[in-house]
């Protein structure tokens, strides 16, 4: 089953779904730097129909951290 | 005071590190604070007033734009916000390009016969760019809710003024460091890689960056006629060493002066001179003012712009284009440095290979072999320290000639050898050495917090330690500090000769 918020960060930052997981970071993801924290963004908001506040975008500094705020802001089929 | 004084050295630092194990500890960030203040003091005791009324200023402040975000009270909330960015932004333009700006604003009215004044008394406050933007780290922390409202105005005043920090970095960012400020110990384990840390930057600073900074000097005063095209490598290259030891010596003597107060600050260095590209080369160049950039400048900025893109064509999901307000960042990064076209064009070149690299550029130093990639970094960056390092656009162009080889006419008069004595000879080899990882050794704790600090910047140069090599570094550390100690001492009590290159930012 593919999950909706893998795919997306796949798919901004070019990487093969298979090579992310929860724990996927900008530290061990070398794809995931500046800007594409900017794409990402720009991605889940019209994805998931949520906007984020800079300290949100701030503190999702893994595939795990950005589920736990989606989840918080009421995005569907993410838990 | 600097770091490097016989009076910091033999008064300052033992008078202030009793005074903090003796004192009750409720009165500790009282007493630091006050003996930041006599640091500060020290310098320019003109302008402590000012020190003061902006941190009260900005303390204030803090409490202002939380009590207004809970009493939901948006609107002013935002207007206390901006008007207090805008006042410390300028105060700064004030002391430092307000000079510059009317010089350059002069040039292009003077034909039509209108003049700006010309201040010729105003002095810059020691640390102005660097106290100013923990200044705005903090309100932007606030108005984020990254950080709580500091209710201790001791606590922010220690924040932005602790003497290790308050005059040229590291450039620490309020979230970073808020718990600290209330909640830190000190043991013997710390105190100790602290005080080892610190002799390490001392070396660095006294041993390495005076010696090639009196030779880059005397080359730097030639004029390009007299120059010879190895001559003005030798002194460029120089000149990258004086700097890189200069500087990140300095981080070093702060984040180990941190470390035996009970801080821990973010590493400002991480061997910038392994880097494959200049994109990377500012993840291991003043990390601290690169961070500082990327979390208030180049982000939010980025995203307005990106957002309002992306209003402009809802249900398209493109890629953002950052590449104009990158360049702008590094323009303004260049322009922090100093009030000068020169480190204007520091910034835009260093910005230009950052947009290129974004793009084809990119893609071929990583398909090649990592030789070219270095040799790429070696050039742009040797350039654009030769506007760093001349004053006016007239040398920096005349120096540049004679590195490509076109100046020179007098160069007979000035051989390599009247600059590169015995001791830069003794000296290069080390340096060299010094600028790997390899170095690393020498400061026992920090790389294996690099991973944990750095968060994106990767450890290197941990494989392969055998425990040989480690049982045999434990016995030759503590010597090899020892005669650093010993050696710096000897040479700071016989020289004159000890600028800090990044007081004057």
């Amino acid at each position: 089953m593919t999950d909706r918020l893998i795919d997306l960060f796949a798919n901004v930052l070019n990487v093969p779904a298979s090579e992310l997981n929860e724990d996927s970071s900008p530290a061990n993801t070398p794809a995931w730097d500046s800007l594409a924290t900017i794409n990402l963004v720009l991605a889940i908001e019209q994805e998931f129909k949520v906007k984020l506040r800079t300290q949100q975008i701030m503190s999702m500094s893994t595939i795990a951290l950005a589920r736990a705020t989606l989840i918080k802001l009421g995005a569907a089929g993410l838990a | 005071m600097v770091f490097t004084s016989p009076i910091f050295l033999f008064f300052f630092l033992p008078l202030v590190l009793a005074g903090s194990w003796l004192i009750h500890p409720r009165l500790l960030n009282s007493f630091l604070l006050l003996a930041s203040v006599v640091f500060y003091a020290w310098g320019g005791a003109e302008h402590v007033p000012l020190l003061v009324a902006l941190v009260v200023a900005n303390w204030l402040v803090g409490l202002a734009l939380e009590w207004l975000e809970e009493r939901e009270r948006y609107q002013l909330k935002d207007v206390v916000y901006f008007a207090c960015i805008a006042g410390n932004v300028a105060c700064l333009v004030y002391f430092k390009y307000v000079n510059f700006i009317f010089d350059n604003i002069n040039l292009l009215l003077s034909p039509a016969g209108f003049t700006l004044p010309h201040m010729a008394q105003l002095l810059l406050p020691l640390g102005i760019s660097f106290f100013t933007f923990h200044l705005l780290s903090y309100v932007i922390d606030i108005y984020r809710g990254a950080a709580r409202a500091q209710r201790n105005p001791i606590d922010f005043g220690l924040y932005i003024c602790f003497f290790p920090q308050l005059i040229a970095g590291p450039i620490i960012r309020y979230h970073d460091i808020e718990e600290q400020l209330t909640q830190r110990r000190v043991d013997l384990e710390k105190f100790s890689s602290g005080a080892e840390r610190f002799i390490v930057g001392l070396g660095k600073k006294v041993l390495l960056a005076n010696p090639f900074g009196q030779m880059v000097d005397q080359i730097f005063a030639l004029s390009a006629a007299d120059l010879g095209t190895g001559t003005a490598w030798l002194g460029i290259c120089g000149y990258a060493l004086q700097l890189y030891f200069d500087f990140s010596g300095y981080s070093d003597m702060a984040i180990g002066l941190g470390r035996m107060f009970g801080f821990e600050y973010l590493e400002n260095f991480n061997y910038p001179f392994i880097s494959r590209s200049i994109h990377e080369f500012w993840q291991r160049w003043h990390i601290s003012l690169s961070n500082w950039f990327r979390d208030y400048f180049y982000m939010p900025m980025v995203m307005t712009f990106a957002r309002r893109a992306q209003l402009r064509n809802p249900g398209v999901r493109r890629k953002f284009d950052d590449r104009p307000l990158l360049a702008l960042v590094f323009f303004v990064c260049g322009i922090w440095h100093g009030a000068s076209w020169n480190f204007a064009i520091f910034g835009i070149l260093h910005g230009f290979f950052l947009v290129l690299e974004r793009g084809a550029l990119g893609r071929f130093l990583k398909a090649k072999p990592a030789v070219i990639s270095h040799v790429y970094v070696f050039f742009v960056i040797m350039i654009a320290w030769v506007f760093f390092r001349c004053e006016t656009l007239q040398a920096a162009l005349g120096y540049l000639s004679a590195m490509a080889g076109l100046g020179g006419a007098n160069a007979a008069d000035f051989p390599i050898a009247a600059f590169a004595d015995h001791r830069i000879l003794l000296l290069t080899p080390l340096a060299l050495l010094a600028i790997t990882p390899l170095f690393s050794r020498i400061t026992r704790d920090w790389r294996a917090r690099a991973g944990q600090a750095f968060g994106q910047v990767a450890a290197v140069g941990e494989a392969g330690q055998s425990g040989v090599l480690e049982t045999g570094l434990i016995v030759v550390r503590p010597v090899l500090q020892a005669v650093i100690l010993l050696l710096a001492c000897a040479y700071i009590a016989g020289q004159t000769y000890n600028p800090f290159l990044y007081f004057r930012f």
